[in-house]
């Protein structure tokens, strides 16, 4: 939500339906510190708190949705076991907020966290998230060799090679012939070619 | 100044163990040392507060430490194997000076877990703390994280109430969808013969039921055509389950429970019949449940009530996710008057 504040009430709107503008009484409303980003009509506003939280928070969010598709698709085996890692991470997660971990558990609890997160969202075919330290870089602040570096880094970690999400339009482009490139030195004496092109004709548009 | 006593006492009394730790912590190169001095004034005070010294005693406690009666010293041996407690739990923690309140919290939490237990001696509380290692903290966390779900405030339960007719709605989707993939059933005959395989599936559109004799178990799935007879849903009147089925009723039918518990049939025209006989237990639910909401009734299985806690949960926890620590009051707080004008400012800065 984003606020005006004026004499015990705030303006503002509700994420999911943000072109819907109204006003909040003030006791209604908890506060939560946030960093705003470029300022006015278009900011994004981001709450203070580890990345890894509001990773997890945007991703059970979206999984919770595919989730309960899975349910009526009947795919019962993926239902479980999605369901198995999501509690997991719910769990996590608090273990993060309450801040009573140590540095060296943090890191282990965080690698986990990663794990489960990159685990999940190839189970249901969600693009591949490049990690720096397991915490999700922003793609606006790095350079675009850097990125493809990290995600080939992810990609050889375990995880099968999966479209990108969210990156600039204009690295995109760049990324894919890059990730196309890179299959040509896999350890795979086939051609890994066509599987990887398949993959991402979806994805241009 | 107590603080530096309590040092003085345990590098006298508990020499060994003194050294042990001086030497342990000196001698570590990777920024995991504890802090003798520091965690020995901490340590004190925590311990002070904890057991309210300097405070005035209160008249209507009634806790009091059969241990602190059993030396001379006890106060001193009590910081000693706390001192240790306080060394042992850093290590397990892995912690580095950052931590160091972290590391006061889970030893504030293993002692005040050990003094409910009132221990008769310094000993036995000791070995109280033996038990008490950081590991079991955590468990013990974690239990006390999974009850932290049990939600029972008003808020809470009036957004179940809200949600659960869009989840009961998701299960008559799957349960809809499940009849139409469609399921092999065997005939039972009262002959005893070799079992005679049938298939039933619902039409895409909901609209008729498809069914048809198959000459063996089928492979994958069976396509409508094959299927010879039809029943049109709208035809149906009622759905019967368990022993009131005709044919439960049957005199040669196979009366063992577990048949009678799978076994449900289909009225339709008034008095005619379509007996099935579910091959276990979730497909007898499913397919209850399915004809029961085609015919608008309600879904009543156990995998219903299952389903829904299992689905219905989860969603609460995801729309509270950013609730995570605030505290939601039990009724809602009264809402101000009207704002005088709605001229509302942006601040930019």
């Amino acid at each position: 939500m984003a606020f005006f504040v004026s004499a015990g009430w705030f303006r503002g709107f509700i994420l999911k339906n943000p072109n819907v503008k109204g006003i909040f009484p003030s006791s209604y409303i908890h506060l939560k510190n946030a960093h705003v980003k470029n300022k006015g009509q278009f900011e994004t506003v981001i709450p203070v708190e580890d990345s890894v939280i509001t990773e997890m928070t945007s991703t059970l969010r979206d999984w919770g949705a595919m989730w309960k598709q899975l349910y009526v698709k009947n795919e019962g085996d993926l239902f479980h076991r999605l369901w198995h890692v999501m509690n997991e991470i719910l769990d996590l997660r608090r273990q993060v907020l309450v801040g009573s971990l140590t540095h060296d558990r943090m890191r282990d609890v965080k690698q986990h966290i990663t794990a489960r997160l990159d685990w999940g969202n190839e189970q249901l075919c969600l693009d591949l998230v490049p990690r720096r330290e397991f915490s999700m870089v922003d793609p606006d602040e790095i350079s675009v060799t850097e990125l493809y570096r990290l995600t080939i880094a992810a990609s050889r970690g375990g995880v099968s090679a999966v479209p990108k999400r969210g990156e600039p339009r204009d690295s995109r482009q760049l990324l894919d012939a890059c990730f196309t490139a890179s299959s040509f030195d896999t350890q795979s004496s086939q051609f890994p070619l066509p599987p990887l092109t398949r993959n991402f004709t979806t994805h241009f548009e | 100044m107590l603080a530096l006593d309590n040092m003085l006492y345990f590098a006298r009394h508990h020499q060994d163990a003194y050294i042990r730790i001086v030497l342990e912590n000196s001698s570590r190169e990777d920024k995991h040392e504890c802090p003798f001095g520091r965690s020995s004034i901490e340590l004190t005070k925590m311990l002070c507060e904890i057991l309210k010294v300097g405070e005035l005693p209160s008249e209507n406690c009634h806790d009091f430490h059969p241990m602190f009666f059993t030396h001379d010293r006890s106060f001193e041996e009590f910081f000693c194997i706390c001192i240790q407690l306080l060394n042992k739990t850093w290590k397990e923690m892995r912690a580095t000076s950052e931590d160091f309140n972290k590391v006061m919290q889970v030893v504030r939490e293993q002692i005040m877990r050990a003094l409910t237990l009132k221990p008769n001696s310094l000993d036995q509380f000791k070995s109280r703390l033996q038990n008490l290692s950081y590991t079991e903290i955590l468990k013990i966390r974690q239990s006390e994280r999974m009850n932290q779900e049990d939600f029972q405030s008003r808020p809470i339960l009036e957004l179940r109430e809200k949600i659960q007719p869009e989840i009961m709605e998701l299960i008559k989707q799957q349960r809809l969808n499940r009849l139409c993939d469609g399921t092999c059933f065997r005939k039972i005959s009262s002959r005893r013969r070799q079992d005679k395989f049938w298939y039933c599936r619902l039409s895409p559109n909901h609209k008729v039921l498809h069914y048809g004799d198959l000459e063996e178990s089928p492979q994958g799935e069976v396509p409508h055509d094959s299927l010879q007879d039809k029943l049109p849903v709208a035809d149906i009147k009622a759905v019967i389950t368990g022993k009131d089925c005709p044919h439960m009723k049957e005199k040669g039918a196979l009366k063992q429970n577990k048949v009678l518990e799978l076994a449900f049939s289909v009225l339709y025209e008034s008095d005619e019949y379509l007996n099935f006989i579910a091959p276990d237990k979730h497909e007898y639910c499913v397919w209850t449940d399915g004809l029961n909401a085609l015919l608008g009734k309600e879904m009543t299985s156990d995998y219903t009530k299952s389903d829904m806690d299992t689905l219905l949960s989860m969603e609460m926890k995801l729309r509270l996710l950013d609730l995570e620590n605030i505290q939601i009051p039990e009724a809602p707080p009264p809402i101000p008057k009207e704002p005088s004008n709605y001229d509302f400012v942006y601040d930019c800065n």
